[in-house]
């Protein structure tokens, strides 16, 4: 190669390295696992949710309800994570509600907060709207059960190496009897690593 | 070479620009400064962060301190992985060079002050992740650090916390055991007992049928006293962040370096003294060994070192105790973390390696600068001067000790335990001096359910 060739290709070859500096954006799909740090991440979220309905569904308390031919009411109770991480569980709560309605045979209520607020829109249509598109009060449907929920996690580590061990534990409770009709549990366990050196 | 130069270290002008106001109470003109000084904190993102969040949690800004904190956490974890580069790097310029990963009690409290922050905010599940997340690094850091009793490797202050956290949450058996490493902490680290700690852990170990734990730690009964929290029981938690940090400030050493591996060296101690010790020093290369067969060796030949190493330096503040009324009871704040205590430890622990370290670099440069004056020397007397007093001057320059350190926490973690039933109060929240003196107060009006634990933070840095 001639002096001049081997200056454009040290060229070609910088340009290559600064290029790679910048910031890079790639679109993938919502429902494709991507693990960066190992921490509970969407996919956690997703499959958790998506196999604990699937679960819930199919246990025997539902069975009665689907003899009587009537499709249960639930309200998501609190849902808390006693792990070692931060984990939003209203991303999680949703992702079982949305499983759950889509899947037809269960039907939610309004959370409390949620009711609170539903209940201070129609007092104020009370005042406010005309009689025919006045919201009743006194028409809510009640739950007829509860779901309720943990997330709990064990953390196992030496250097740079960690084993988490989740544990998601979900519930559902008669509101009238408090008997618990559904426990259904979900564990995941990763094991991460991280490198000790870098350039 | 000219970036790593500078006339003055940056931790020392980042304590002139930061700490004094923060000092005066002017937390958010002190993380206005933060900001502005960006460039103070070179190599230094996990100081930026956790500085700015500690301000803004003495602003009483929660949310805003977690933010920072948290970035703090990832930034920390991040460095887990030592770039070769950086390090080969800090070995020719020196430690100021690598990026700061935390001394380990900061890195705890880093965690501590991210639970104060979601007591704050009263997201006690938040606080218990950064509780266990703490539980974590330091089970880490005993297995890091062997049995040596030099080491840190407990922290009572978190583990009180942590303990108060779990009862507070309704989780009674990991807050006897917090409570249990709370008092065995304070035992290992020679740290003393907070009273007020021992009475409340005897009680709920006896209570819990945790006889064995009490005796283990050798806690005994007390007096009876009505105004003293009851296990379970509902109570206003006040956290007084009491007192300035001290800081690191720059000792020289000096001393003679025998080609042969023997350093010997002097300082001045804290009371003027000259000290004088010795150590082994980097041994000859190989190519020395090789000039056994009658060539010149330079064995046996000495030279002059000199270089510096962070020492501790007390930063006063009046801010000493902390006092809470709640009508006529009078509460005081007693003493459950010491970063003068920490920091001095920290340094204890870690002087040998850092001054084997900075030998090293300082014997290595002084060869090469003696080769490069050499191998610069002309006929002219006067230019060889100034080339060699050049040399001696940039290689001096190049040396600066690692001062870095998060000079921004109190000197004191102080904690006032009000037991209450459920219902409001009206709190006065004081800090004294050493001669009882008011140096600032607060009247807090906090609410408390059944069997809560209410957090209430009070910073008094002046």
């Amino acid at each position: 190669m001639t002096p001049f060739g081997t200056r454009i290709s040290s060229l070609a070859v910088s340009v290559l390295l600064l290029s790679g500096c910048g910031t890079k954006v790639t679109r993938v799909s919502h429902d494709s696992t991507i693990d960066l740090s190992g921490e509970w991440n969407d996919t956690d979220s997703r499959l958790v949710a998506e196999e604990m309905v699937k679960d819930a569904v199919s246990a025997n308390w539902y069975k009665a309800y689907e003899t009587q031919k009537k499709i249960p009411r639930v309200v998501i109770g609190e849902i808390r994570n006693k792990s070692h991480e931060h984990i939003n569980t209203e991303t999680f709560i949703n992702d079982i509600q949305r499983y759950l309605v889509n899947s037809g045979k269960v039907e939610f209520v309004a959370n409390k907060a949620e009711r609170k607020e539903l209940r201070d829109e129609k007092s104020d249509q009370a005042q406010n709207s005309s009689v025919e598109s006045q919201q009743m009060a006194g028409e809510e449907s009640g739950a007829e059960l509860m779901m309720l929920g943990e997330i709990n996690s064990i953390v196992d580590s030496e250097g740079g190496k960690s084993v988490v061990f989740y544990q998601i534990n979900l519930e559902l409770v008669q509101i009238e009897s408090h008997k618990k009709v559904w426990l259904g549990d979900k564990k995941i366990k990763k094991f991460v690593e991280k490198s000790a050196s870098k350039l | 070479m000219s970036l790593f130069l500078g006339c003055a270290n940056n931790s020392l002008v980042r304590f002139e620009a930061i700490a004094k106001r923060a000092a005066s109470q002017d937390f958010l003109d002190a993380a206005a400064q933060v900001r502005k000084q960006r460039d103070l904190y070179n190599h230094t993102d996990l100081l930026y962060a956790m500085d700015l969040g500690l301000l803004y949690h003495y602003a009483g800004l929660y949310d805003s301190s977690a933010i920072f904190l948290r970035e703090a956490v990832k930034i920390q974890e991040d460095l887990y992985a030592h770039s070769i580069t950086n390090e080969a790097a800090a070995l020719l310029v020196n430690d100021n060079i690598r990026p700061y990963r935390g001394k380990a009690y900061e890195i705890t409290w880093l965690h501590l002050f991210l639970a104060f922050d979601y007591l704050g905010m009263n997201r006690y599940d938040d606080a218990r992740v950064e509780i266990r997340q703490a539980e974590i690094f330091l089970r880490e850091q005993r297995r890091k650090v062997g049995t040596d009793p030099k080491e840190y490797r407990d922290d009572g202050a978190f583990r009180t916390v942590a303990a108060l956290v779990y009862e507070g949450l309704g989780e009674k058996d990991d807050a006897l055991i917090s409570l249990y490493q709370a008092v065995k902490a304070y035992r290992e680290s020679g740290q003393p007992l907070p009273e007020g700690l021992a009475r409340y852990a005897y009680a709920a170990l006896m209570a819990n049928g945790r006889e064995s734990d009490a005796k283990e730690l050798n806690l005994g009964p007390s007096v009876q006293d009505s105004r003293r929290p009851a296990f379970g029981g509902s109570e206003i938690v006040v956290v007084g962040e009491v007192g300035r940090s001290p800081m690191l400030d720059e000792t020289a050493f000096w001393g003679t370096w025998v080609r042969d591996g023997m350093l010997i060296y002097h300082y001045k101690d804290a009371n003027g003294n000259t000290v004088t010790d010795a150590m082994a020093a980097p041994g000859l290369p190989d190519s020395e060994y090789e000039k056994g067969n009658g060539r010149k060796t330079r064995s046996g030949t000495t030279f002059h070192v000199k270089w510096s190493m962070p020492t501790l330096r007390d930063v006063p503040s009046q801010s000493d105790a902390l006092r809470v009324a709640r009508g006529n009871d009078v509460y005081a704040g007693e003493a459950y973390g010491d970063t003068h205590d920490l920091l001095q430890g920290d340094l204890n622990a870690h002087r040998g390696i850092t001054l084997l370290r900075t030998v090293t670099r300082v014997v290595l440069r002084t060869i090469a600068a003696e080769k490069t004056k050499s191998s610069l020397n002309t006929n002219e007397p006067l230019l060889n001067l100034l080339l060699n007093v050049g040399t001696d001057a940039l290689a001096d320059q190049l040396e600066q000790a690692d001062l870095r350190v998060w000079f921004l926490l109190p000197r004191n973690l102080r904690m006032a335990r009000v037991p209450v039933q459920p219902g409001r109060y009206t709190l006065e929240i004081g800090s004294e001096d050493r001669n009882g003196r008011t140096i600032r107060s607060e009247t807090r009006d906090v609410e408390v359910k059944a069997g809560e634990k209410k957090f209430v933070f009070f910073t008094s840095l002046k």
